[in-house]
């Protein structure tokens, strides 16, 4: 089975004021796989996936330096338009966010929407696909205009993730979706992840171990901002070649 | 045993403290309500609201160019200073930091503590003695002036309580800026945004003194922007200073007209807010805010 | 991914049959040692690959309670059944090595036969009835071993039996008790996973 490598990263540093927060990274993710960003607090792993979309350079004091290929185009080239690259890789954060004021089908289609030139009926379709795909259909049919903000925290992130996936992006970068829910609501996620990663390549940022050794297919380590291990998670978690990764995973450290 | 008996009798007293301090608020209400009820009811009819004033000393006549007139200036003042407050609130919310956001807050915030007739005086120089006339225009100057730094800040509040991860997710949905700020966060917050406008028109259509020397007033029906246009608040004091016994039952009626369309704006701002189900509101936007400030504290 | 409890049972499973089939085909005379051979390949090929799944199974799914026990007692179950295997290929040595068909084998060829299949099964159906009976019939097994080793040695002293034949039958009663031993092994791992409790050396052992 011959995966294409969909996401270079080379060379990749982040500063944040004067904190050097990503230091020099070089990855690279096949397509259709899920990988898993594990560490300590602060070790920069959401730093990281921010940069992999360019929202880190919205915070104040912020710069990027090296080279992100996704399907072989720098997204940081200088003639790249930020929003455009976004439009292509799908984020979800830790705190579920529906937008306010509008519905659960508004808030599904609102990043087609706002892209233009797509059909009412088209977006009713793809609405109903996207929510279909986050398990979250048979649970809102019926109550697609009801106010994105009444269902429940699992829900509201499953909704973010049909909102996510409805512009059809090939990448998906997930910062600590479960960290905010319950064990049940924990367990849709995943499963609904394990789904996922027929159609979409998924980096999850993760703090519970136990997340990325059941969902990942690969698993990073990091620790201050350096990557200390990268690998297939079957190893990482049973013959890890770093001792640091080994003290971590073994719960000596961090 | 003892001190919980204590602890009640403390519980009771503070109680009865609390409803106290209401019923001070409830009773100098209730009586100006019923004092207007009672001297301007009877006069407040039809042929009131519909009719101009007849001349001095003649029974009847009624008040409808002061009503056209408040209502044509407030158009006019909301029209200036609604689009104009929102941009500003919206960029108080959006890039709220920096010399010049905090300028614009420190000059929104010094402008609703000016008084109502120092703004009046103004636009009288500014506006009034160029054009060598008094006018709606410079009645409606007037009033956005005095609705513009509420509006500014009332936008800028009800912003600031979409949290900022809100902001970053549609960043990330590669939606851009601006389209983020109109589309996402100002229409998500609407109908709020809207309570707050019509609030502060409420406030404004009871203005009187910057009304005095801008619009000035006129005994006909006017409808050009360029001439003194009459006002229920300024019709009212003219009615009421006047020696004509006629007049000043007028002057009752009138005030308990313009309670009147106060109320209505505010029963409309309800009605508005509460229309959006969950979410809107002003119950509701208290109802965050108290969250806010309770999850500080830990 | 397949890491689940069923994926390693169907595999235990297939494992099982195979082992089942070579220790069967082990005391048959028209089958090669060559073919065993090749039978007890297949199973050891299972047996890396199964503790590995197993392995891995509990390293990245962090399984707790029955899950657990499921793959703790699958490595188990595979390490025995890969000795069973070991067995039946010494079994089809020592046949070979026979000149004629020795009757007094016969029962005990069946009886451990029958013990396989029976903790197998009770496996397969949960069974921790079927499973206490096989770990009852290994005092009846070890009997019958017991009983070929003392009648082969008093034949060969009274020069009944040729040396040669009489040491490889014992050899086969002795290989017979292992694999006894060793069903046994499967069955109380089975109650283990069942239940939760652990039944072993709880059968006194006696004097000889």
């Amino acid at each position: 089975m011959d995966k294409q490598i969909i996401l270079k990263v080379k060379n990749l540093d982040a500063h944040f004021g004067t904190l050097h927060a990503v230091k020099n990274i070089n990855l690279e993710y096949q397509e259709k796989s899920v990988t898993a960003i594990i560490g300590p607090s602060g070790c920069g792993k959401s730093t990281y996936i921010r940069c992999l979309n360019r929202i880190h350079e919205e915070l104040p004091n912020s710069f990027v330096t090296g080279q992100v290929e996704l399907k072989g185009q720098d997204i940081y080239a200088p003639e790249v338009d930020p929003v455009e690259i976004r439009r292509n890789i799908g984020m979800v954060f830790q705190k579920p966010t529906p937008f306010p004021g509008m519905s659960i089908y508004e808030n599904t289609i609102i990043g087609l929407k706002l892209q233009g030139g797509h059909s009412k009926s088209e977006l009713m379709d793809i609405a109903e696909a996207s929510l279909k795909k986050a398990f979250l259909w048979e649970e809102v049919k019926d109550k697609l205009k009801k106010e994105g903000t009444s269902l429940s925290g699992g829900q509201q992130q499953r909704l973010c993730i049909a909102r996510a996936l409805a512009v059809n992006p090939p990448l998906l970068l997930m910062d600590e979706p479960t960290s905010a829910l319950d064990p049940i609501a924990t367990a849709k996620i995943e499963e609904l992840i394990d789904e996922l990663r027929k159609e979409y390549t998924v980096i999850i940022v993760t703090h519970n171990m136990q997340q990325a050794s059941r969902i990942a297919d690969y698993t990073s380590f990091f620790v201050s901002g350096d990557l200390i291990e990268h690998g297939k998670s079957e190893l990482i978690f049973t013959n890890p070649t770093n001792k640091k990764t080994e003290d971590y995973i073994t719960g000596r450290f961090g | 045993m003892n001190r919980l008996y204590f602890r009640k009798i403390k519980n009771f007293i503070f109680l009865g403290l609390i409803s106290l301090s209401s019923l001070f608020i409830i009773i100098p209400l209730s009586i100006l309500l019923v004092f207007l009820i009672s001297k301007g009811l009877h006069g407040l009819t039809w042929s009131f609201i519909t009719e101009l004033p007849k001349p001095a000393g003649e029974m009847g006549g009624g008040i409808v160019h002061a009503l056209l007139g408040t209502i044509w200036i407030l158009s006019l003042a909301s029209f200036i200073s609604i689009p104009i407050g929102i941009l500003g609130g919206v960029f108080l919310s959006e890039y709220g930091e920096g010399f010049l956001a905090n300028t614009l807050r420190y000059s929104a915030d010094l402008m609703t503590g000016v008084p109502s007739i120092v703004i009046g005086i103004f636009t009288y120089a500014l506006i009034v003695i160029p054009m060598k006339s008094f006018s709606a225009l410079a009645g409606a100057i007037a009033l956005s002036l005095i609705m513009l730094p509420t509006i500014i800040r009332s936008t800028e509040e009800i912003l600031k309580l979409t949290p900022k991860h809100i902001r970053k997710a549609a960043l990330a949905l590669g939606v851009p800026r601006w389209k983020v700020i109109f589309f996402i966060i100002v229409k998500g917050n609407i109908s709020t945004l809207f309570t707050g406008i019509i609030l502060a028109i409420s406030r404004a259509t009871g203005e009187t003194a910057p009304l005095l020397f801008t619009a000035f007033g006129n005994m006909y029906l006017s409808s050009s922007w360029k001439e003194p246009m009459a006002t229920l608040p300024v019709q009212i004091y003219n009615y009421a200073i006047s020696p004509l016994e006629n007049w000043q039952n007028q002057a009752w009626s009138g005030a308990l007209l313009l309670i009147i369309l106060i109320l209505i704006l505010n029963i409309c701002a309800r009605l508005i807010s509460g229309r959006f189900d969950v979410g809107h509101g002003p119950k509701f936007i208290f109802m965050k805010l108290r969250k806010k400030w309770t999850s500080k504290s830990f | 991914m397949n890491l689940t409890p069923d994926f390693l049972r169907d595999e235990i499973l297939k494992m099982a049959a195979l082992v089942e089939t070579v220790l069967n085909k082990s005391a048959k005379k028209d089958v090669t040692l060559s073919e065993i051979f090749e039978l007890e390949n297949e199973i050891n090929k299972f047996h890396s690959h199964l503790d590995d799944e197993c392995f891995k199974y509990i390293a990245l799914m962090k399984p707790s309670a029955k899950d657990l026990r499921t793959a703790i007692c699958t490595m188990k179950m595979c390490a025995e059944l890969e000795r069973i295997a070991d067995q039946a290929v010494k079994i089809k040595r020592s046949f070979r090595k026979l000149s004629k068909h020795y009757p007094i084998l016969d029962l005990m060829i069946e009886d451990v036969e029958r013990m396989v299949k029976n903790s197998i099964n009770s496996f397969v159906q949960g069974d921790i009835k079927l499973a206490t009976d096989v770990l009852q019939h290994d005092q009846v097994v070890n009997e019958l071993n017991k009983n070929i080793i003392q009648n082969s040695a008093n034949e060969i002293k009274n020069n009944t039996l040729d040396f040669d034949e009489g040491i490889h039958v014992m050899h086969l009663a002795r290989n017979y008790e292992r694999i006894g031993d060793l069903a046994t092994n499967i069955a109380e791992d089975l109650i283990f996973l069942e239940s939760g409790q652990d039944v072993r050396h709880q059968v006194p052992k006696q004097e000889r």
